[in-house]
């Protein structure tokens, strides 16, 4: 039986969109990756600092900006540890790459987001 | 399922079961982020406990709770909002707080401009004037009240006669009337038509410039200064007033009305009658008094003025045609900034606007002005006039402002109208009710900042009895009694001073002796004792016939409280001087008794506040004020035929000055004596009277020679006093007079209760009024000659109500009087005896003295004596007067 039970309509158009466990562990950290600082109502400091970053050229300060944002973030929801994370810079995107453990059950799976440089979308 | 059952879900929103059901769960209590937020996150873990427990802020879910929560609070916020502006009492927007007055009829007041009168200092004119005597006033500038020129005040008239229509000349004026006790005409000046409604100048008050109008002055009905309503076809009037207190009063003199801000007109066409029109001006700052709407021909000549309605409940652009005689109405409702919407009627009961409308209205700062003279420096203004020949001149005014104006306010506030408009409603626009004098007021000024009515009548009261407050705060209360007494008590007034301190002689004699000489105990003594002596020894002393002194007004008028006099000398009427051995009699604080000669019947008192020149006046003009000061308007002609000397503390240095420093420098005790009348050219008004003759403790005496002829006697303390100083005790004659209730009213004066008059802000006053006068006595004990010992003769005197005797010892009655707190004058002794008692004419006890047998009723101080020889017989004798 799960133990924990969420909901999302990322990339979904129609029912079910439940989502458990592990599942739904990524998708709220995505959630927060892929939402702007100040983006969301009553809440300034919810979201990362990624979109932000997009334009800036990734060198070694930025990058590192982004890995301590992407840290704070995983480390934020007490339900995973964070194992590996990697953020890298490919044609008109932003890779990063997060190997979580789910505390549960200490199973692991790997979290990737890719951000736009045309903020055209995210893919996953 | 029932098909009840079914309908009910179908028509879940109608079910009351359902609604019922879901309102259970509703927190009504959230309205905010936070609180709703809470509130559906619980409602969820209590709900749904199995489907969603990702509480997380990062939950897509909680995303949506939290920006639903968020668009729950906007929308609270939003409706508890538009619900309190909603509110009078919880509104806080003008805009709101303005209509929901306007809905309840009342209509907030914008700001009151100041306003006020500039007095004409001085004028000329381009034109070839010419005075009385054929000198042309053309360019020269005329002063007002010109000392220098005694026809100053002829020339002023003919160069605004000059510049007046010449229908209308001075003494001729387009109205008259009384403002505020002053007489008041209004002028016109024949100006330059079509061209000024009003001449603008600038003031600067606490540094900052403010625009003013020199306005056309006009009287309303009400006897108040308005400003006439602007038409640049209509001449430019101005006032004049005369106080009667001479040319430099204040309020005598030509003048100008003024006031602040800027007159504005917009022109407006209204081709086609449109019910319930209105027209908003887009100007702010628009001030409450100056608002003006004409209906204009195409020659933008004043066909028509139209009345501005108060908008009050029941007295509204609907109604109120009749009450203003007019349907030409319209109501001005309030914007915000103090912006105005004039409004007009439907066409039912007022008319509907056609035509060419001006609209006048004034800008105004729009806040509390002290504006004092010095405000406005140097203000002339030129005003183009035509002439009696229709000639283009120039008439240039110098205008001065004489006293300080703060009759402006700002607009009303909003915590203002949030109180005054629903009371406003309650009173309906008149005052019956308790309340309604407690807060109709407060909507017709924002000048009234605090109001307290009270009630002092009751249901039972007839509306037909005069109401009286008995606690005597709110109206007068009479008190009737019949046990008053007036009676009056020697009382010398007393005070030490010390010589050699900080004061001179001089100094000491003009400030502590001159104010000993109007201490009320010895204004007593002079007009009573004083006064008496004298009419005493010179009877007639008083008597002003012989010199059949008249009073003629300055300036001339039938009645004026300054003047002077004249007197009959030798057949010859000549002008009084006060400083001539005969006249010396009249003086500065005296009282005169003047009486009408052709009706000896109308009297007056008035007493001489000053006299200046000897009284001799300095000329006879009849604009120049007279030297004579009195204490009121007399008649002029009228003859003093009576004087009431007092003492004139102001000879004091000039009389007795170089003798006081002297007796004062010797240590010498003396006295001060005051002459009202000196015979001898070299007599002062005070003298000296030495220690060798002062008669310290005689009774007054008239005569100047007598040494019992002092007023005030200074005794000088020997012990008390040093090398450097010395120490005098100065004691006046003085005598108090004393009104007592015995038992009927109690007196009491209390310092902290004092009882304004509203309308004189000055403290009230009691008053006295004796309805009859009455000698009787009030106490009275009755003695009866009695045998005490039984032996068949009667030997003392036995009180009627108790078996008190007292056995008469000589010229002694030996009786112990119980009224002891009594003075003696409300003490009756009555002796019952079988004795007889002495009439009239009988000065001594004999067998053929005129005896009268029975009661004697006897005052305390007579003494009675019962003689050896009618003791033994039993009877006795009693003698008024000095006992035998």
């Amino acid at each position: 039986m799960a133990t924990f039970i969420g909901f999302s309509t990322d990339g979904k158009v129609k029912p079910p969109f439940n989502l458990v466990d592990l599942d739904l562990v990524k998708q709220d950290i995505l959630n927060q990756l892929k939402t702007s600082k100040g983006e969301r109502v009553m809440r300034p400091n919810y979201g990362s600092i990624i979109k932000e970053s997009l334009m800036q050229p990734l060198d070694a300060l930025t990058k590192q900006d982004i890995e301590d944002d992407c840290l704070r973030i995983v480390n934020g929801d007490p339900r995973v540890s964070l194992i590996n994370l990697s953020v890298e810079e490919l044609e008109h995107t932003l890779r990063v790459e997060m190997y979580l453990e789910y505390k549960e059950d200490l199973s692991r799976d790997a979290l990737i987001a890719e951000f736009d440089f045309d903020f055209d979308g995210e893919n996953v | 399922m029932s098909i009840s059952k079914r309908n009910s879900n179908l028509f879940a929103a109608e079910n009351w079961e359902v609604a019922y059901s879901a309102y259970t769960n509703v927190s009504f209590k959230a309205y905010d982020f936070s609180t709703m937020r809470s509130a559906m996150l619980n409602y969820i873990r209590e709900n749904y406990p199995e489907n969603f427990n990702d509480y997380i802020e990062s939950s897509e879910f909680i995303a949506i709770i939290e920006l639903l929560s968020y668009l729950s609070q906007s929308l609270a916020f939003r409706v508890d909002l538009n619900t309190r502006e909603n509110f009078l009492s919880t509104a806080e927007s003008r805009d709101s707080i303005l209509r929901l007055a306007n809905m309840l009829g009342y209509t907030p007041k914008r700001n009151i401009p100041a306003s006020g009168l500039l007095k004409v200092t001085s004028i000329s004119t381009s034109e070839p004037v010419f005075d009385t005597s054929g000198v042309s006033l053309q360019n020269q500038e005329i002063q007002w009240n010109d000392e220098e020129d005694p026809e100053s005040f002829d020339k002023f008239v003919a160069i605004l006669n000059s510049a007046m229509s010449s229908n209308n000349p001075f003494t001729k004026p387009i109205i008259q009337k009384n403002v505020g006790t002053i007489p008041t005409e209004v002028y016109a000046i024949n100006n330059q038509r079509g061209q000024n409604v009003a001449f603008s100048f600038e003031g600067s008050i606490n540094g900052e410039k403010y625009p003013f109008e020199i306005v056309s002055a006009d009287i309303n009905q009400n006897n108040v200064f308005k400003e006439a309503e602007p038409n640049v076809y209509q001449p430019i009037r101005f006032l004049y007033r005369n106080d009667k207190k001479g040319l430099d009063s204040q309020n005598t003199g030509f003048f100008f009305m003024f006031k602040q801000g800027e007159l504005k007109f917009n022109d407006y066409i209204f081709e086609r009658a449109l019910p319930n029109r209105f027209i908003t001006v887009e100007d702010t700052n628009i001030n409450e008094t100056d608002i003006f709407l004409q209906q204009l021909d195409e020659n933008a000549i004043v066909q028509a003025t139209w009345k501005q309605v108060p908008n009050l409940t029941g007295q509204t652009l609907a109604y109120n045609s009749l009450s203003l005689d007019s349907r030409n109405v319209f109501s001005v409702e309030n914007t915000i900034n103090d912006g105005v919407r004039i409004k007009f009627a439907d066409g039912n009961l007022a008319n509907i606007p056609t035509g060419i409308f001006r609209l006048y209205y004034r800008q105004s700062a729009g806040t509390s002005l002290t504006i004092r003279p010095e405000n406005f420096n140097a203000l002339t203004i030129n005003v183009p006039y035509f002439n009696a020949r229709n000639e283009l001149h120039n008439l240039t005014v110098n205008l001065e402002l004489q006293t300080s104006v703060f009759n402006s306010a700002p607009a009303e506030s909003l915590q203002s109208i949030k109180q005054n408009a629903p009371q406003t409603y309650y009173s309906q626009d008149r005052m019956v009710s308790a309340q309604d004098y407690n807060v109709y007021p407060l909507s017709q000024s924002v000048n009234i900042l605090k109001l307290k009515a009270t009630n002092r009548t009751h249901a039972g009261h007839s509306r037909y009895i005069d109401i009286e407050d008995p606690t005597g705060r709110f109206s007068k209360v009479t008190s009737y009694a019949d046990d008053g007494a007036l009676y009056k008590d020697d009382e010398p007034y007393q005070q030490n001073i010390i010589f050699g301190l900080n004061k001179t002689e001089t100094q000491i004699l003009t400030d502590d002796i001159a104010r000993m000489t109007k201490h009320y105990s010895l204004q007593n003594f002079v007009y009573d004792d004083f006064r008496k002596a004298h009419e005493k020894s010179n009877p007639g002393a008083f008597n002003l016939l012989e010199k059949d002194i008249l009073w003629r007004t300055q300036p001339s008028a039938p009645r004026n409280n300054t003047g002077y006099f004249t007197t009959l000398n030798a057949g010859t009427r000549e002008i009084l001087n006060n400083s001539t051995n005969d006249n010396r009699i009249i003086q500065e604080g005296s009282y005169l008794r003047f009486r009408n000669p052709n009706d000896p019947t109308e009297k007056m008192l008035a007493s001489i506040n000053s006299i200046t020149n000897s009284a001799v006046p300095y000329n006879t003009l009849a604009t120049t004020t007279g030297v004579v000061s009195l204490s009121k308007d007399i008649p002029n002609g009228w003859l003093a035929y009576e004087i009431l000397p007092s003492l004139n503390a102001e000879l004091l240095e000039q009389d007795i000055g170089v003798a006081f420093k002297n007796k004062i420098t010797a240590k010498e005790d003396f006295g001060i004596g005051y002459d009202f009348n000196p015979i001898n050219v070299s007599d002062s008004h005070w003298y000296i009277i030495d220690n060798g003759s002062l008669l310290k403790d005689s009774k007054f005496e008239s005569s100047r020679e007598s040494g019992a002829s002092w007023i005030i006697r200074a005794e000088y303390n020997e012990t008390e006093s040093s090398g450097t100083t010395s120490k005098y005790t100065f004691v006046g004659r003085g005598s108090r007079y004393i009104f007592e209730s015995l038992s009927d009213v109690k007196f009491y004066f209390s310092n902290d209760e004092k009882t304004y008059d509203s309308s004189t802000g000055r403290i009230q006053k009691d008053t006295i009024e004796l309805t009859t006068e009455n000698y009787s006595p009030e106490i009275r004990e009755t003695y009866i000659w009695d045998d005490t010992d039984e032996d068949g003769i009667s030997d003392a005197w036995k009180l009627a109500d108790s078996d008190a005797t007292y056995v008469p010892a000589g010229a002694s009655q030996n009786i112990i009087l119980r009224g002891r707190n009594s003075k003696a004058k409300d003490m009756e002794l009555r002796f019952i005896s079988n004795f007889g008692i002495l009439q009239n004419g009988a000065s001594s006890i004999s067998g053929s003295a005129n005896y009268a047998q029975g009661d004697f009723i006897s005052p305390v101080e007579v003494a009675i004596k019962v003689d050896s020889v009618s003791a033994d017989t039993g009877k006795a004798v009693v003698a008024k007067g000095d006992p035998v």
